[in-house]
């Protein structure tokens, strides 16, 4: 039984003040006022990542992440951390995906120069304060980090970037090589910083309880002073991928599931398809967890994700199986299910569900401090330069996709001939296999390019 | 041989000197500019200096408008007029994760199928996965309560008030959705028991209270008995249970709090309170006969080893309660706690370090949890117990204070309206009333150096149980430098 009703109350979305400038050093400031609650969320959001390590150099810029914790010029090892934590700063860490390195942090809004000093000190000056004897251990916590992720479930996202993308593209997440980490050397973090930890390399997001005008002027008084080495030209975001075939790769491993996923990359840019790959993604997961979720076939754990590198995506499905599940009936029901989708577009009513489900999704996202600074990171160079998206306008987007523009962008995006597909299935006796070569496992396979 | 060794050493040596230049192995020379800062320091940090230590601000307490109605259940309600989205939670304190005497997964099961198992709505139809908005409900079963949650925009107030009431008070419990709620449950036993951590404390439990203990059931054997329980077992359990007087609604959002109470008088206002008393079934928490320093080692494979310590400590109303919390974020409550620094920024062996106060409506647990290399446990385990002692014997500095108490007051700070309705529907699920945001930081602010050390002393060990997921095969030597070790085969779930 489903109950719908009236869509969320615009004047409950709160109409945000923002402002977007960039400094004379390259640096882009996005700014937005949020004074429902006296705190603030900072992004700093490096465009360099896992997918920039240079060959031979697996894991450089996740350990360059955690050097700039070990201490810069103007503050000492540690002391950022203490400094964050003593004024009950929230949400204090820092993370490198493929594509990019964020740090981020919540705190009181009169704090707001603490996290501006701090992170400007880690745009400017760790290189040359690295402390040998810190960089080893902080290299063996690397290496202790990377032996707590061994298993399939945990390399999920490494051992997917390693299947669809080549040597060398930068959505490749390689897993970080043992052999390479031992032989990190304190230069090449040096090196590292000085190539990418540069103002016209970054964005610095601000959001919540702050004055516009003020604001601006600090991030001018701490950050406009910094400069690049210009060692390398700032990294200009990838193409789009395009999927021109099908890939199936097969893991055996000590895992406690079994499970299968379908990936699909979306031909189109971020902000123009971001409603409709939205709302698709939503109604695949209502589609799963109800039709196949009911046949007890799949474990609780099941969806649709979206996944954003640089300005696109890659929409994809996952099911965990139940003990008792046959892989290969829910590989068939899946893809039943997935055509059904492609076939006809969906009802008005199941339309409204999964559209409200997104708005309330979106809304909530929006809601919190550091997740509404990451997308504003995320939307960076896009759209008009004097405007920044608010929730107003991802609602406004969201109502008006159509049933028949849901069902075209299923039918155009949601092929099987231009998928990614794995599984893992258990086998304790085998570590961790992976079978990705042309073989009786790739029939009619042809690689991603 | 004495003349083909040398030779053979060449060409070795020059074999790897040709991999190493031409092999996969081979990789371009990295190397940094002077000087290695582009940026002019100097200038620059005397127009941007460090800033000035604020002065605290005092937290911002939220005392929720609360009435009881007649039938005894309580209405929290929280004016939040300018958030786009409402959280209205339905808390029964009764219904918690193991009750005394009752069979393991009875509470968690039939809270699922309340979601699951049809309600009755007013035309005598049954409705089967109700969803409102696209929104089902979140059901979430505690140590200290059940939970039935909507986050929806304000203008859905009405129906979410009038479904809820149907939901918690009518449901029809058919046997499909009674088979789907204990499936779901066996399974996220399954997951659980098959992580580390879920294993570790499944034995914890047995060792510090006894296998017997609620809270100590382990994740095989609870699978049997929620696999064994009828749909008759479930209805029985609602009919006792589910009741006013140990109800409450708690709502927050853009709402009207005069429309919130006479839509929630509608739908719980007729709610009769069975005539039959409740029966309290106070679990025990007599730890003795079964507390004994030792190490419980259980065999797994890989290179690494998971480290847990548990300790009994209080319940969430007691008066340690909070310099048991500081004392959590000293020991392992962020990157600068005690042990994170040993571990991980001191000695490089540990990726990360926890500690935390588990603490429920009848008891709690002390906890420390990390993870290093097989080669490293004796150590990390040698540097907890330092630590434990350093913090039995010696006050923590006023800094140290002064930072737990700001991550405490952070960690309290209601920043919307789902973490509003968690943080009442929680107290209320401990007895505790509308002022309790308010008296957290009152009682927090009053916690001093010598609560923690004191608390330090009561509830933590120098000689503590250690639970260790571990190839014990290899660390067999460390582990019995460290104490009386016992021996576990691991048990799939």
């Amino acid at each position: 039984m489903l109950l719908c009703f009236g869509l969320i109350s615009r004047a409950g979305a709160q109409s945000p003040d923002t402002r977007r400038f960039v400094l004379d050093n390259g640096l882009e400031v996005l700014l937005q006022q949020d004074d429902r609650s006296a705190r603030v969320g900072i992004v700093v959001s490096y465009r360099v990542g896992a997918g920039h390590d240079p060959q031979g150099y697996r894991g450089l810029a996740h350990l360059t992440e955690h050097m700039t914790f070990r201490g810069s010029r103007h503050v000492a090892p540690l002391a950022a951390l203490a400094a964050y934590q003593r004024v009950g700063a929230t949400e204090v860490n820092a993370y490198t995906s493929a594509t990019e390195t964020v740090y981020h942090v919540n705190l009181p809004a009169d704090q707001l120069p603490l996290a501006l000093w701090i992170e400007s000190d880690r745009m400017g000056f760790v290189a040359g304060a690295i402390d040998a004897a810190a960089f080893v251990l902080e290299r063996a916590v690397v290496l202790d980090e990377r032996r707590l992720r061994q298993g399939p479930d945990s390399r999920r996202r490494e051992l997917l970037a390693e299947a669809c993308y080549p040597e060398g593209h930068p959505y490749r997440v390689a897993a970080s090589d043992e052999e390479d980490l031992e032989d990190l050397q304190v230069d090449h973090v040096r090196w590292f910083l000085q190539a990418h930890y540069r103002p016209d390399n970054a964005t610095l997001a601000i959001v919540g309880d702050i004055d516009l005008a003020a604001t601006a002027a600090q991030v001018e008084r701490y950050f406009g002073p910094l400069r690049g080495a210009a060692l390398e030209a700032p990294r200009k975001p990838a193409a789009a991928i395009v999927y021109r075939g099908t890939r199936r790769l097969q893991l055996e491993g000590s895992v406690s599931r079994e499970r299968i996923d379908l990936q699909w990359a979306l031909p189109c840019e971020l902000e123009s398809c971001r409603p409709v790959a939205t709302l698709l993604r939503e109604l695949l997961e209502r589609r799963i967890q109800a039709n196949i979720e009911q046949l007890g076939s799949v474990a609780s754990r099941s969806g649709a994700a979206l996944s954003t590198h640089d300005g696109h995506f890659e929409l994809s499905v996952s099911l965990a199986l139940a003990v008792t599940a046959d892989l290969e009936r829910v590989r068939s029901r899946l893809r039943e299910e997935i055509a059904r989708v492609v076939a006809e577009p969906p009802a008005e009513s199941e339309l409204a569900a999964t559209r409200t489900s997104a708005i309330v999704g979106e809304t909530a996202r929006w809601e919190s401090l550091i997740g509404r600074a990451r997308m504003l990171t995320r939307r960076r160079d896009r759209g008009n330069p004097e405007t920044l998206p608010s929730v107003q306008q991802s609602i406004a987007a969201l109502e008006a996709v159509t049933a028949e523009a849901l069902h075209e962008a299923a039918k155009q995006w949601l092929r099987m001939d231009r998928v990614f597909e794995w599984e893992i299935s258990k086998n304790r006796r085998v570590e961790m296999r992976v079978d990705n070569d042309e073989g009786d496992l790739l029939p009619t396979e042809r690689a991603l390019r | 041989m004495s003349r083909i060794k040398p030779l053979f050493a060449v060409a070795l040596l020059l074999l790897s000197l040709l991999v190493a230049a031409c092999g996969p192995g081979s990789r371009a020379e990295l190397r940094p500019r002077q000087p290695l800062d582009a940026s002019p320091a100097d200038a620059f940090r005397r127009q941007a200096p460090p800033p000035l230590a604020m002065p605290e601000r005092g937290s911002v307490a939220v005392e929720p408008l609360h009435a009881t109605l007649d039938n005894g259940l309580q209405l929290f309600v929280i004016p939040r007029p300018r958030f786009p989205l409402m959280t209205v939670t339905y808390v029964n304190r009764a219904a918690a994760f193991h009750g005394a005497g009752r069979p393991p997964g009875l509470a968690v099961v039939t809270g699922d199928a309340l979601r699951t198992g049809g309600t009755s709505i007013e035309n005598g139809d049954v409705l089967f996965d109700m969803e409102i908005g696209g929104q089902k409900p979140a059901v979430y079963t505690s140590f200290s309560s059940t939970q039935v949650s909507f986050t929806l925009p304000p203008s859905a107030l009405k129906v979410v008030t009038a479904m809820l009431g149907r939901i918690v008070r009518y449901p029809t419990f058919e046997a499909a959705g009674v088979q789907k709620a204990q499936l779901m449950h066996v399974r996220w036993l399954y997951d659980r028991g098959f992580t580390g951590d879920g294993y570790l404390e499944a034995l914890a439990m047995a060792q510090l209270y006894g296998k017997d203990h609620p809270w100590a059931v382990d994740h095989l054997e609870e699978g049997k008995a929620v696999a064994a329980l009828t749909r008759d077992d479930i209805a029985a359990y609602h009919a006792e249970v589910y009741r006013p007087s140990v109800s409450a609604i708690v709502v927050s959002g853009a709402v009207d709090p005069e429309k919130v109470e006479a839509h929630v008088r509608r739908a719980f206002g007729d709610w009769v309170e069975p005539a039959e008393p409740l029966d309290p079934r106070t679990l025990e928490f007599n730890a003795q006969p079964h507390y004994r320093s030792q190490i419980s080692a259980v065999l797994v494979g890989g290179e690494e080893s998971e480290l847990k310590v548990m300790q009994p400590s209080v319940a969430i109303g007691h008066r340690d309660a909070h310099a048991l919390r500081i004392l959590a974020h000293v020991f392992g409550g962020g990157f600068t706690s005690r042990a994170t620094l040993r571990l991980r920024h001191d000695e490089g062996i540990a990726y990360s370090v926890r500690a935390g106060a588990g603490l429920h409506a009848d008891g709690g647990t002390f906890w420390i949890r990390t993870s290093v290399a097989n080669d490293r446990v004796e150590q990390a385990a040698r540097a907890l117990v330092e630590e434990t002692v350093r913090l039995q014997t010696t006050p923590i500095s006023t800094g140290e204070l002064a930072a737990a108490k700001a991550q405490y007051r952070a960690s309290v700070d209601l920043s919307n309206t789902a973490a509003d309705a968690y943080f009442f529907a929680t107290a209320f699920a401990a007895g505790l009333g509308p002022d309790a945001h308010r008296r957290t930081f009152e009682q927090l602010e009053a916690v001093t150096v010598q609560d923690v050390q004191r608390v330090a002393a009561a509830y933590l060990s120098d000689k503590p149980n250690f639970f260790v997921l571990t190839n014990y095969r290899q660390t067999f030597r460390q582990l019995e430098r460290l104490g009386a070790v016992r021996y576990f085969e691991r048990k799939r779930p």
